[in-house]
């Protein structure tokens, strides 16, 4: 059975640190749900809360209509994926894989169709037989994604699940495992401090810092309209800036004797205030014949240049201010260049300076 | 070439102090043919004796056991297999209570679990003889009994059941201290794994807890089993002739007829194959089974839950009482050493130190004392020494076969002690007859070696730990500024592992002060304790007090008792406070 999963101002204190804090959050039947922030935020907190392996000082978890705060980990139907994967080495995949169902007090051979049916699933095929010791860190990972998918689970549960493995490999298996998760259709909760991944794996992500949910909503609504300063500078690379709105002109934003044109009026509260500007690297883009019509075209010199293979890095300078951006590999660039760009306004973020 | 020497130099200590001294009784056990083995005294197929006897007297019931008798090897297989099945399940019972569960005065019990460790040789047999032993009238546990439940019960453990109650209550901990390090080493998220699949209670803990544990449980199981063959104190107390440990010890009360009976040395030989048996089966075992735990990252907290209510009641009704029952012996053994009188009444009477101040006071007793000491500190220089540098050759010296230097300096553990008496007496008799060396003209030399190599053991691990937490590269950037091995092992090596070391010394001192097998022994021939000029250390005089007859002995003998219980405490509370390592030190 799919079912939603609802946490309704769930706090969860160890001895004086708030680890969760009034957390409200609603996953859809069905939705691959994402978690991120940054390490000690209380995202993986908020998944054992969920699982049941804490409970929550404050607030209720409700799985459809079931109330299932308070239910011991065994009670509620979950499955986690364990960061570590948490296999245990005194079983062969097949005995790990089996563990649940013969909780479950299936026959042997209902047991053995199921496994069987999930090892095609998660292409384990043939390592039956293994010890967890004797696998690689990819098979180690699908074996520890067959045990929880074979049990059926209401909510399926990810603790960091890529992040054992090479950096490669990792993003192999990202495509992998959203497939493998979303062709079993059940609601998943994924938990990742890699926002890259997060992106690329889930539905909708929620942002958390410092205990709080700062902000929710599907991979590109994050990415192009983040509500805060900190959303901003999390998901993805970014300038950071320090600026003023101009108080003649409040479209106006400067930048230590630069002025960029925004393509919304700024809250009143903020003109005249120092503010923080958020420009993406690929939201600057290098201008080779002279357009005069196009706002926000400046000059500067290329000052550092790096080759990553498909594209480079550059940092470009304006007078005093460093900017990063990318050029196509094909851009032939070289430093000292002066180069022209272009930023269009509605890439630029504006944030309170507190934030 | 440093290691090399290094290398050489602990080969030959063990060549000549083990080695050869074992493979006299090879030699000596030439003579006990196979056949003289499977005598009815030795092996006997239809028992003799009965396990309990219950008779009524008038109002009064009297519950006595005492058990059956297969001959001397079948009735030390059998105690120790008794002893081993019971320790085992009440040590993994205490340390997974302790391990997982979190309970109002959880510290306490933690205290409690550890006391049956310290050490009192003979004092603690005689005191449960007292408590749960045969005697005329009523002893501890009737009179408790009969007054609980007001009606006359008389309930004694006598002969083979004395033996097994007393082992199982001194033993117990040495399960319980493996399992309980190795239920902190099982990664939580094994459990919560299993547990978030819907496993719980017993389920969890037989099919996930128990399993990974189970390097814990063989090693203490097999660590209560040889020194239930090895303990030759609950057999003198209880009066238990046939079995090896016995039958071997008495060989030295008639040294010069004795110890040439080759009875003797088929006896010792059968001990040492039973325990290296043992050793080698659970090395194999151990590490077959060595579950290498596939996550990564640093130590982690482990998962302690809450009690429920009838948890909690199964705790104070059941586990607490039965480890309050294990402590018994150490309450006895002071309540001994400060009574003046405890002869046929179910408590001790009358409060007096003058026990205590005899330590001091009767020249022989403190001589024994004098002696442990001395001995004790000579072996432990020998120890620091042997167990750096094999420490250090075995952790940073990759050479084939070199691993034969770890065995050598653990084996010691699986080996009796009475093998090792044995052979010393043989080998240094024989090998040096007539100089300082042949134990019958002065045997303190032959015991300061013989400790040496049997406490090696407890420092080597310490020290290997030491090693293994400290990185290769520290010192291979002293090696790389130009450094000798030598000059790189005193000024950095030593200085970064120093706590295991005094840690690994400390522990080793408190084994030697409170050694029993070779002290009875060896320690005996230089005359008995009323003798100024006796040789005999800590453990002997205990022994000699004891069965010496007199009321008041017996008392001094629990001073000594005490005596030793403070260095032990004193020592643990340094190592866990002062140099904060842990006192979980016996263990394969």
């Amino acid at each position: 059975m799919v079912v939603d999963v609802r946490l309704e101002k769930v706090t969860k204190k160890f001895g004086k640190t708030i680890a969760v804090d009034s957390v409200d959050l609603y996953i859809k039947k069905g939705e691959l749900f994402g978690i991120i922030g940054p390490s000690g935020c209380g995202k993986t907190t908020t998944l054992r809360l969920i699982a049941g392996l804490e409970f929550p000082d404050e607030g209720r978890i409700f799985f459809g209509e079931k109330d299932v705060t308070f239910s011991k980990p065994y009670e509620r139907n979950t499955a986690m994926v364990f960061q570590n994967y948490a296999l245990w080495p005194h079983m062969t995949v097949y005995e790990n894989i089996a563990y649940g169902l013969r909780l479950r007090k299936l026959t042997e051979n209902e047991v053995r169709r199921r496994v069987k049916q999930v090892l095609e699933l998660t292409k384990l095929e043939g390592l039956e037989n293994r010890y967890p010791t004797q696998l690689s860190g990819g098979q180690q990972q699908r074996v520890a994604l067959a045990r929880a998918l074979v049990v059926e689970p209401e909510v399926l549960l990810l603790d960091e699940p890529l992040s054992n493995l090479d950096a490669k490999l990792r993003v192999e298996m990202r495509g992998e495992l959203r497939n493998i998760i979303k062709t079993t259709g059940i609601t998943a909760i994924y938990v990742t401090h890699d926002q890259e991944e997060a992106m690329s794996i889930c539905d909708r992500i929620a942002i958390m810092n410092k205990g709080r949910v700062i902000q929710v909503g599907d991979p590109k609504e994050l990415y192009f309209n983040p509500k805060s300063f900190f959303v901003a500078t999390f998901m993805g690379k970014s300038n950071v800036l320090k600026g003023m709105i101009k108080e003649t002109d409040p479209m106006f934003v400067e930048l230590d004797g630069l002025q960029l044109r925004l393509d919304r009026k700024i809250d009143d509260k903020l003109v005249g205030k120092p503010v923080y500007v958020v420009i993406r690297p690929e939201s600057i883009k290098i201008v080779r014949e002279n357009i005069d019509y196009a706002e926000n075209i400046i000059e500067g010199e290329v000052t550092s240049i790096s080759f990553l293979g498909s594209h480079y890095l550059l940092s470009i300078s304006i007078g005093s201010i460093v900017l990063q951006a990318y050029a196509e590999a094909s851009e032939r660039l070289s430093k000292g260049d002066e180069v022209k760009v272009r930023i269009d306004p509605k890439d630029i973020l504006v944030f309170e300076e507190q934030d | 070439m440093f290691f090399i020497s290094q290398a050489s130099a602990a080969f030959v200590y063990f060549t000549v102090f083990l080695i050869l001294p074992i493979s006299m009784i090879l030699v000596a056990a030439k003579e006990y043919g196979l056949s003289s083995l499977v005598q009815p005294h030795n092996i006997r197929l239809s028992p003799i004796g009965n396990l309990v006897t219950i008779t009524k007297v008038g109002e009064s019931l009297n519950i006595r056991f005492y058990g059956y008798s297969f001959g001397t090897i079948l009735n030390s297989l059998i105690i120790a297999s008794i002893v081993t099945l019971f320790s085992t399940i009440l040590g993994v019972l205490v340390a997974f209570v302790l391990a997982r569960y979190d309970f109002p005065l959880k510290s306490v019990l933690r205290i409690l679990a550890i006391i049956p460790l310290l050490m009192t040789p003979f004092v603690n047999a005689y005191v449960i003889k007292k408590l749960f032993g045969p005697t005329f009238g009523y002893n501890t546990i009737s009179w408790l009994l009969s007054t609980v439940i007001g009606h006359d019960v008389k309930l004694m453990f006598a002969g083979y059941s004395g033996v097994v109650l007393t082992q199982i209550i001194t033993f117990y901990p040495i399960v319980y201290l493996n399992v309980y390090s190795s239920m902190n080493n099982i990664d939580p998220s094994l459990e919560e794994q299993a547990e978030n699949l819907g496993a719980k209670g017993f389920r969890l803990f037989r099919t996930i807890t128990l399993p990974l544990s189970l390097p814990g449980v063989m090693a203490g199981a097999t660590l209560v089993f040889i020194f239930s063959i090895e303990d030759v104190a609950a057999p003198i107390i209880f009066g238990v002739r046939d079995v090896l440990a016995y039958q071997v010890y008495s060989y030295f009360q008639g040294v010069r007829v004795g110890l040439g009976n080759p009875e003797a040395a088929g006896l010792s030989l059968v001990m040492l194959v039973i325990a290296l048996a043992m050793f080698i089966a659970i090395r194999n075992y151990v590490n077959l089974r060595q579950y290498a735990m596939l996550s990564k990252g640093g130590r982690w907290k482990p998962r302690i839950r809450k009690l429920g209510l009838k948890g909690l009641v199964a705790i104070y009704l059941f586990v607490f009482p039965l480890v309050l029952f294990t402590v018994s012996p150490q309450i006895g053994v002071f309540m001994l050493a400060l009574s003046e009188r405890w002869a046929e009444t179910p408590l001790p009477q009358g409060f007096t130190l003058k026990h205590l101040m005899g330590l001091f006071q009767i020249r022989g007793v403190f001589k024994a004392i004098l002696n442990s000491v001395l001995y004790s500190l000579a072996a432990v220089a020998i120890i620091v020494v042997l167990a750096i540098s094999t420490s250090y050759v075995v952790s940073r010296y990759k050479l084939r076969g070199i691993s034969v230097l770890d065995y050598l300096s653990t084996a010691p553990l699986a080996i009796p002690g009475l093998v090792i008496a044995y052979g010393y007496f043989y080998f240094f008799h024989d090998a040096f007859l007539g100089t300082m060396l042949d134990p019958i003209v002065n045997p303190a030399l032959p015991i300061i070696i013989a400790y040496s190599i049997r406490r090696l053991p407890f420092a080597a691990r310490s020290i290997f730990a030491g090693l293994q937490q400290t990185h290769v590269s520290l010192e291979e950037a002293s090696l790389n500024l130009g450094a000798s091995r030598l000059r790189t092992l005193t000024k950095i090596v030593i200085p970064l592992i120093i706590l295991n070391i005094v840690s690994g010394a400390m522990i080793s001192f408190v084994y030697c002060v409170a050694e029993t097998s070779v002290s009875i022994t060896l320690g005996g021939l230089g005359g008995d304790i009323t003798s100024p000029t006796h040789k005999a250390p800590i453990s002997m005089a205990m022994l000699d007090l004891i069965t010496s007859g007199r009321v008041e002995s017996v008392h001094l003998a629990a001073a000594l008792g005490v005596f030793l219980i403070l260095v032990q405490i004193i020592v643990i509370v340094l190592i866990t406070l002062v140099f904060k390592q842990s006192y979980a030190f016996i263990g394969v």
